[in-house]
């Protein structure tokens, strides 16, 4: 599993180093990829079905770990494309990925793209709210995409006030907006710099 | 053969400290992952005060514990202080008002899986509370 | 065990440790709103990196204390608020709420630096 993930993020890294001026196509692209790969993973994975059921109940959690990458795209600016359906374990296995990527990664903004997501229940709804907050205290602007007007409207009649979130059509409006908001940050620093002097 | 249960006197604020690294110690060797020892370790921070604040004297227990086949923590505060007057009262969620005063207790056992509450006036308060691992 | 605070020209940095005890807290609220008045500071830093638990008791008295702060004048900002503890903080329903947070120290100088309206 280590080595398919390594392989991922390799490939991640270089269609990224192939489009620097297009995050949104480098991302198109990447989705196509992971099609294929996880066709491949699947017909192991029915392989391994035969086994105990600890071992199949690692593999799944593996997978699912694997099918939310990160993607560092800029500096600063992290994407993470949800995909796949969301349970409550899963939303919060990816906040603590989430936060920790910010951590290491020094994140300032983050683009949750939900495009991939098709329903969510109450419980997701709060996981995703808070999930926004938790970035907020690390200092990290939380902007999410791909939002359906199914999922809007289900998030709405769940409760959950869609004016505090920052929330954008599509992810290239996410990444515009991303970039903006990194702009306006990365001035800031050079001042601090300045002052240090 | 290592400890499966701890048991930590609660008497002054550093007994806060001492209890809830104890929880957080417990809980990974349990194999609580992720975020949880730091829930854990919060959600007994909020009870230990409570008994400090409310009491001034108590214990808090914990213990690894099984059960539907998997593993989980037992934390057990209890005091013999004046008990609490009005225990829906306590556990009004002050979350909606944002009113830090009221999160404590409610806020523990949002951190918990599973949290009781036994208070009687004159005698004492127990609060038990369970998590346990995914 | 008390906090140690650093002056760094109009800003002052307090550096919280780990096993910080009620006590620690409240003896650095008092310690920060002396010295932010003598100093005539500007920004004050409050950097938790080594904490690994923040409960409502030590988010409140964070609270306070940036509100203490503002009252001489100065801006407070928390920094290097851990994932597992940023986890916790949402779930126990502490939103910080006015009070500025940023990853770390770089950080929080940086927004310090920013202009602001009094």
């Amino acid at each position: 599993m280590g080595a398919f993930h390594a392989m991922l993020s390799g490939i991640a890294q270089r269609i990224t180093a192939r489009f620097p001026d297009n995050s949104a196509v480098a991302l198109a692209h990447y989705r196509s990829f992971k099609k294929v790969a996880f066709f491949d993973l699947a017909i192991i994975v029915d392989g391994v079905v035969a086994d105990r059921e600890q071992t199949i109940r690692r593999q799944q959690e593996a997978i699912r770990e694997l099918s939310t990458p990160t993607l560092q795209v800029r500096e600063r600016l992290l994407i993470l494309p949800i995909i796949g359906l969301l349970d409550s374990h899963r939303a919060k296995q990816l906040t603590d990925t989430l936060l920790q990527a910010i951590r290491a990664h020094c994140a300032k903004v983050v683009v949750v793209d939900m495009t991939g997501v098709s329903t969510v229940d109450s419980k997701v709804a709060n996981h995703l709210i808070q999930t926004v907050e938790a970035a907020r205290l690390m200092g990290a602007t939380a902007i999410i995409t791909g939002l359906s007007a199914d999922v809007a409207q289900s998030l709405v009649t769940l409760g959950v006030d869609l004016s505090r979130l920052n929330t954008m059509g599509d992810l290239q409006g996410g990444i515009e907006k991303a970039e903006q908001l990194l702009g306006y940050a990365e001035r800031n620093t050079e001042r601090a710099r300045h002052l240090a002097d | 053969m290592m400890a499966t249960e701890a048991r930590v006197d609660i008497a002054r604020d550093i007994d806060i400290v001492t209890a809830r690294q104890h929880g957080r110690e417990l809980a990974g060797r349990i194999g609580f992952t992720g975020s949880d020892p730091t829930l854990i370790a919060t959600a007994i921070s909020e009870v230990a005060r409570n008994i400090i604040v409310y009491s001034g004297h108590g214990e808090i227990r914990l213990e690894m514990i099984a059960g539907s086949g998997r593993e989980g923590l037992l934390v057990v505060a209890s005091d013999d202080g004046p008990g609490i007057p009005d225990v829906d009262l306590a556990m009004r969620d002050g979350f909606s008002t944002g009113n830090s005063l009221g999160i404590g207790l409610p806020g523990a056992r949002r951190l918990m899986d599973e949290f009781e509450i036994l208070s009687e006036m004159g005698k004492g308060t127990t609060i038990t509370m369970r998590k346990w691992r995914r | 065990m008390s906090v140690p605070i650093l002056k760094q020209g109009d800003v002052l940095i307090a550096s919280v440790q780990a096993a910080l005890t009620d006590h620690d807290l409240l003896h650095l609220k008092d310690e920060q709103a002396n010295k932010v008045g003598y100093f005539r500071t500007r920004g004050v830093i409050i950097d938790v990196t080594a904490l690994d638990v923040m409960d409502s008791f030590a988010t409140r008295t964070l609270r306070n204390l940036a509100a203490m702060t503002h009252l001489r004048g100065a801006e407070t900002i928390i920094v290097g608020i851990q994932p597992d503890v940023a986890v916790s903080l949402v779930q126990l329903g502490l939103r910080l709420e006015g009070v500025a947070t940023a990853l770390d120290l770089e950080e929080g100088l940086a927004w310090l630096a920013q202009p602001r309206e009094a």
